[in-house]
């Protein structure tokens, strides 16, 4: 029963029983950005061409469109492309952010492959927190977060507004030229509030309208072209929780307006997807929780590049069941049924076993196409199978003297992954392509040395990975070989010192070589960037100074999209309480 | 130091890779065999193969190699020689590349709008090129000495291939995406104006001489948003600048209208090749209809004709993102062969 009024945010049910592989508050600083945030988790890399640029994340070798974006439970994926760009996160706004590397995948959606993202709401802010940095890229933001408790309601209310120039240099040969300016503008509202109606009743309102536009930058070996995107979106949450003695009964409806309009001296394209969803769901809190669900789902596109107006009314039911069977063993069983467009989906389903502190995870699930995978003019396949995966994860922590351990282990099998390939005239099209398996391992290590005047802090994460073809349906010399742009091989070690309002912490991460063609003829070279962070907190003002790519590497994720060099980032945040 | 500290700065050394160092080849380019890779698309640059059989060298990207690794630039889509200089049309980098023919080294370099190809009657360079809307373009005559654009002839829809016979060249006109068109424009190169305009079939793309000077033209065809409403590829004679024979091609077996690609003719003038449905076509001057006469399956982006030995090049662009292979054929022998490539071969060029 809720009395107190305060944003309170609840975990979603399917993470009740997870850990999140990596949140927010693990990295120690104000993050500027999310794809800040990404780099941290050793699984995976971020995948983009150049800052300003559409930014996503690979996770254990699958692609963007297998990791999904909950915010307030619904998947922020776009379902015309499968993609989603972290740059659009204003993350001054945001409470936590959460990576979950595996998830519940019966519970986070039909593409939660490589795990789920969960963006969350803030919680006790305070009355005003004000962020504001500037870099040496020309990058500048302002985020003002406040909020105000009237009666039995709490209203969150925030701004953001960035400019993102991204001008740095970088080496061509033996001269160094300059990035043309992204000119990249996000503008940010949201707005939440609480209503505590009675002790048992509670509504809740989640709104974040968003107007960004850019220029993307080409690669070095283009001819610069005026080239731009504008995103426009709009959600919408209503939530109603009934508490009952032993249940909680759930109902969500949201609305989410989404817009991406892309333009050059040739392409005109605008596209418009209107989402709705509307879902209950009941808990029942006892000893062996049951959990029950329905959602409809309906998404209505129309891009101007295709025929007509396309939809997707997608069905899903599920139940899951936690089982204690004592204080060291916990379980969590989960089904979910998906019915899209009247045809039955691959049924999916997970298990979770948590012993102490080790945790095995095993799932099946599908991912279905997107709809420029079905739809887009010349191209288009609508008869692409859906991907299908059975996984596994077993994962574990455990202290050795005053070293804390973590490792994980993973297999990953996918059937039918698409991709789109030429086919006759050179004109591309997504084809059921191949088998892969992904398997891998991570390793963290952490020591924490409590002196008396000052705390250290050094950890080191390891993370291997090998995604390779199984079976190639097309192309049989490519089984066996490293799917690109996917790192065998990630280190990521951080030490960093806190003495009073001070911190500092120095960062290095090691990504080995990508092969960025299929057959393996050529590849980008291992990189090595080292990172500073300095931290100075005074009452209610915390300014933050970071020093990014300190050795001057010059280095590319996408070959002939250089990198910054050595750039600064200053930050200030206010916070009243 | 830290053991741990070792193990991992060991761990590194071992999974970093180092970029070799580039050859630079002491060799004369002026003859020979050179393939234009395009490059992946967006994120690469195109390179240049350079195959000498009768001295077996195959050097992938000769123009990295011979210009300290420069890269070439985005989407390499032809090139021809002239006045001891080959000059290199980089489609998405908007520029002609020069370079020496000799040693392959930087001339300069011409700021173009999206080149495409190029003719020459040895005396006049003309090369064609997109506007940036993708729906007009120019046909542009190249000062070779001060590497210039010295006059453009602006026209509706997309120039592609030329065709220099006397004083005349004849360019087609392609569609753009979304449009029709099917005209050949006639340009007298005496006035650099265009004389006449010769209606084909939709979207012309390929041209060639026969013998007995008719002229071919091969049509893609329309692409629409729907496949099944792509319109039929076509291929043209004209005689005296008029048609006078058109064979139109059907559908494939899933219903989608057929389209050629690439028109080339034997060393006597008689028989043309094309690819069209994933087959490599032959085609007869004096075959009054087209007969479904394949002498070779397979997809291939490109196509050329070695008259010097009677071989038919085919570029092979295997998935678009690795390195492709150029098969060559002898259609009297049916004697094969084939070497590798850069990243999607698309166009073939002799020097010899």
């Amino acid at each position: 029963m809720l009395d107190s009024v305060v944003i309170k945010g609840e975990k979603i049910y399917a993470f009740d029983l997870v850990q999140a592989s990596y949140e927010k508050k693990d990295s120690g600083k104000i993050l500027v950005n999310t794809p800040e945030f990404l780099q941290n988790i050793i699984g995976g890399q971020v995948q983009m061409s150049s800052p300003g640029g559409l930014h996503t994340f690979l996770h254990r070798g699958m692609g963007t469109r297998h990791l999904p974006i909950l915010w307030n439970g619904i998947n922020i994926q776009s379902v015309v492309n499968g993609t989603f760009d972290y740059n659009l996160i204003p993350i001054s706004l945001v409470g936590d952010i959460s990576f979950y590397s595996f998830g519940s995948p019966t519970l986070t959606g039909n593409n939660s492959l490589a795990g789920v993202m969960n963006i969350e709401e803030h919680k006790n802010i305070g009355k005003l927190q004000v962020t504001t940095s500037v870099s040496t890229l020309q990058n500048y933001m302002l985020g003002v977060l406040s909020e105000i408790k009237t009666g039995k309601i709490v209203h969150q209310i925030g701004v953001s507004y960035s400019l993102d120039k991204n001008r740095f240099s970088y080496r061509d040969g033996n001269e160094i030229k300059t990035r043309a300016t992204t000119d990249f503008h996000n503008r940010n509202i949201i707005y939440r509030n609480q209503i505590v109606i009675n002790p048992k009743n509670t509504l809740e309102m989640d709104f974040w309208w968003q107007d960004a536009s850019r220029n993307i930058p080409v690669s070095i070996t283009s001819a610069p072209v005026d080239q731009k995107q504008n995103d426009r979106n709009l959600r919408l949450h209503l939530n109603h929780k009934y508490y009952a003695s032993n249940y909680k009964f759930s109902s969500s409806l949201h609305y989410m307006k989404e817009g991406l309009d892309f333009f050059t001296p040739s392409i005109d394209s605008r596209s418009e997807v209107e989402i709705y969803q509307v879902g209950i769901e009941v808990t029942e809190h006892k000893k062996n929780d049951h959990h029950l669900f329905l959602k409809y789902r309906n998404d209505i596109a129309y891009p101007n590049f295709y025929t007509g107006t396309k939809t997707r009314h997608t069905i899903n039911f599920g139940a899951s069941k936690k089982i204690i069977i004592n204080n060291k063993i916990t379980s969590q069983i989960s089904l979910r049924q998906d019915l899209v467009d009247k045809a039955w989906m691959p049924t999916a389903a997970s298990i979770l076993v948590n012993y102490k502190k080790a945790s095995l995870n095993i799932a099946r699930n599908y991912n279905l196409p997107g709809f420029n995978d079905l739809y887009w003019p010349s191209g288009g396949n609508i008869n692409l199978k859906t991907e299908r995966i059975v996984q596994a994860e077993l994962g574990s922590k455990f202290d050795i003297q005053k070293f804390h351990f973590g490792s994980k282990v993973y297999f990953n099998i996918i059937n039918d992954w698409i991709q789109w390939v030429p086919g006759n005239n050179g004109i591309f099209s997504p084809i059921n392509q191949k088998k892969v398996r992904s398997t891998g391992l991570e390793m963290d290590i952490c020591r924490m040395i409590d002196f008396k005047s000052f705390k250290l802090k050094s950890s080191v994460s390891y993370g291997f990975n090998s995604t390779t073809a199984l079976e190639h349906y097309t192309v049989a010399d490519q089984v066996g070989k490293q799917l690109i742009y996917v790192p065998k091989h990630k280190i990521n070690t951080v030490i960093s010192l806190h003495k009073k309002q001070f911190d500092a912490s120095v960062t290095y991460r090691f990504t080995s070589k990508r092969y960025d063609t299929s057959d393996h003829s050529a590849s980008l070279p291992a990189n090595h960037l080292v990172d500073m962070h300095l931290g100075y907190q005074y009452s209610a003002l915390t300014l933050q100074l970071n020093v990014q790519n300190i050795l001057n590497e010059d280095y590319a994720i996408v070959r002939f999209f250089p990198l910054a060099r050595r750039h600064f980032n200053l930050t200030i945040r206010y916070t009243l309480i | 130091m830290n053991k741990f500290l070792v193990v991992l700065i060991g761990f590194v050394i071992i999974f970093s890779s180092c970029e070799k160092d580039r050859v630079q080849f002491d060799n004369n380019f002026s003859t020979g065999i050179f393939v234009v890779n395009q490059g992946v698309f967006q994120s690469g640059t195109g390179t240049i193969t350079y195959r000498n059989e009768a001295n077996n060298i195959l050097i992938n990207d000769l123009f990295g190699s011979q210009n300290g690794g420069k890269a070439l630039g985005n989407i390499a889509q032809s090139m021809i020689k002239f006045d001891n200089k080959y000059f290199i049309a980089v489609n998405n980098a908007a520029k002609i590349q020069v370079v020496n023919a000799s040693d392959f080294k930087i001339v300069g370099e011409i700021p173009i709008e999206l080149p495409r190809y190029f003719a020459t009657d040895g005396v006049k360079l003309y090369v064609t090129s997109y506007n940036s809307d993708f729906a007009s373009g120019k046909i542009n005559e190249v000062d070779t000495k001060n590497l210039t654009i010295s006059s453009s002839i602006n026209v509706s829809n997309l120039p592609e291939n030329l065709l220099f016979t006397g004083d005349k060249l004849y360019v087609t006109l392609n569609s753009p995406y979304g449009q029709s068109s099917q005209n050949v424009v006639v340009v007298d190169t005496k006035t650099n104006k265009i004389s006449k305009s010769i209606s084909v079939g939709d979207s012309p793309s390929s041209i060639v001489k026969d013998k007995n000077g008719d002229i071919w033209v091969s049509c893609a065809g329309d692409f629409a948003f729907e496949p099944e409403n792509n319109t039929p590829g076509s291929l043209h004679r004209l005689r005296d600048d008029e048609k006078v024979a058109s064979f139109i091609f059907g559908k494939d077996a899933n219903g989608i209208a057929l389209s050629p690609n690439g028109l080339v003719v034997d060393k006597d003038g008689d028989r043309m090749y094309f690819l069209m449905d994933n087959k490599v076509f032959a085609h007869d001057i004096t075959d009054s209809t087209f007969e479904d006469e394949s002498i070779y399956d397979g997809y291939f982006y490109g196509i050329n004709y070695q008259s010097s030995t009677n071989r038919i090049f085919l570029a092979d662009a295997k998935d678009f993102s690795s390195a492709g292979e150029v098969l060559f054929i002898n259609p009297a022998t049916n004697a094969t062969g084939r070497f590798a490539t850069g990243i999607v071969p698309g166009f073939i060029y002799f020097e010899e």
